[in-house]
């Protein structure tokens, strides 16, 4: 096993406390926060941080928000209804076509990325 | 998941079954609409209008779990709209520029821009109001990886499906936004220290 180093700890200490690393890598990560008291501190202080940010909570949206929600549907669905059946299915048409353009569109790309020898989260070891 | 589709039922409407799968969904939806816009109205528009969007392409929709295609909808809305915001805030500034001498209405500034709004963002005071203002300083793309991770507890994998990146680059965004939280905490500790002395 191959010892780490400060820097390359430093980007993958998040990643550790939040249990995405593959279990080579955090075997690493576990051996060098044994020795190293710097990264050792860093790490108490993000996992602090961490679940202080997780004691916010969220954002709360005002009660009135699913009403208003619901009425702008319940609008939008009697346009739908209003318009002619004809016009409806030749616009779904025609967005289910450009959504298919957009999805082939976008293969190429994604199949090129997932069929690289390095990629990216196997080399510096992230979980899949 | 308590989200599946109930696709047996011929009784419902599209509407009625949007609803049902959609509406459970508004709390995340909007916190992360909140945190990216860090303005409450703002918030409550985008989420009316990405709830429209997803409602209007909901015969697109395929799969059992409706969350992360909403949440993709919800996300692309709020950042559209903080860069609409920035481009009206270009233009004031062009025409404030020109004209601020003369009168400076005030009105051209109720646009809201990108800066923190400190009333919307920092509620209470003390600990937790300090990390609200911290993490709503941070870069629209940090306190975005900041929200999805440590607000609502989203895995690496389901992130990088959401924000449209690889993996890695979920990562590296956490690695960063947490060294920046980092700094402006300390920055903030600062700053108040020496407002108290
Ligand atoms: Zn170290």
């Amino acid at each position: 096993m191959r010892a780490m180093r400060c820097d390359s700890a430093a980007e993958l200490i998040g990643a550790y406390i939040d249990q995405e690393l593959a279990p080579e890598a955090r075997r690493e990560m576990a051996a060098h926060l044994e020795t190293c008291p710097a990264c050792a501190a860093l790490a108490d202080d993000i996992r602090h941080m961490s679940g202080k940010l997780a004691a916010l909570g969220r954002a709360l949206a005002p009660e009135d928000l699913e009403g208003r929600v619901r009425a702008r549907l319940a609008i939008a669905e009697a346009e739908i209804m209003d318009r002619p059946r004809l016009a409806v299915w030749g616009e779904r048409l025609a967005q289910s076509h450009f959504a298919l353009v957009r999805e082939v569109a976008h293969l190429p790309l994604s199949a090129r990325f997932f069929a690289r020898p390095h990629f990216p989260a196997r080399r510096i070891g992230i979980k899949h | 998941m308590n989200a599946a589709r109930p696709a047996s039922d011929n009784s419902m409407t599209e509407r009625a079954r949007f609803e049902q799968l959609a509406l459970p969904h508004m709390d995340a939806a909007y916190n992360l609409a909140f945190w990216l816009l860090r303005h409450r109205a703002d918030a409550e528009d985008a989420m009316q209008d990405a709830y429209l969007r997803a409602y209007r392409s909901f015969h697109d929709f395929r799969g059992d779990d409706i969350r992360p295609w909403l949440m993709k909808i919800v996300r692309n809305v709020a950042f559209r709209r903080l860069s609409d915001r920035k481009r009206a805030r270009n233009v004031i500034s062009f025409d404030a520029a020109l004209f601020d001498r003369q009168s400076g209405e005030a009105a051209v500034w109720q646009v809201p821009d990108d800066s923190a709004s400190a009333e919307e963002v920092v509620i209470g005071s003390g600990e937790q109001a300090t990390l609200r203002r911290a993490l709503s300083e941070l870069a629209p793309i940090f306190r975005e990886a900041i929200v999805l991770r440590e607000l609502e507890a989203m895995s690496y994998r389901e992130i990088a499906d959401l924000t449209s990146v690889p993996i890695g680059t979920v990562m590296s965004r956490l690695a960063r936004a947490r060294a920046e939280l980092r700094k402006i905490l300390t920055r903030i500790e600062t700053e108040d220290e020496s407002n108290a002395m």
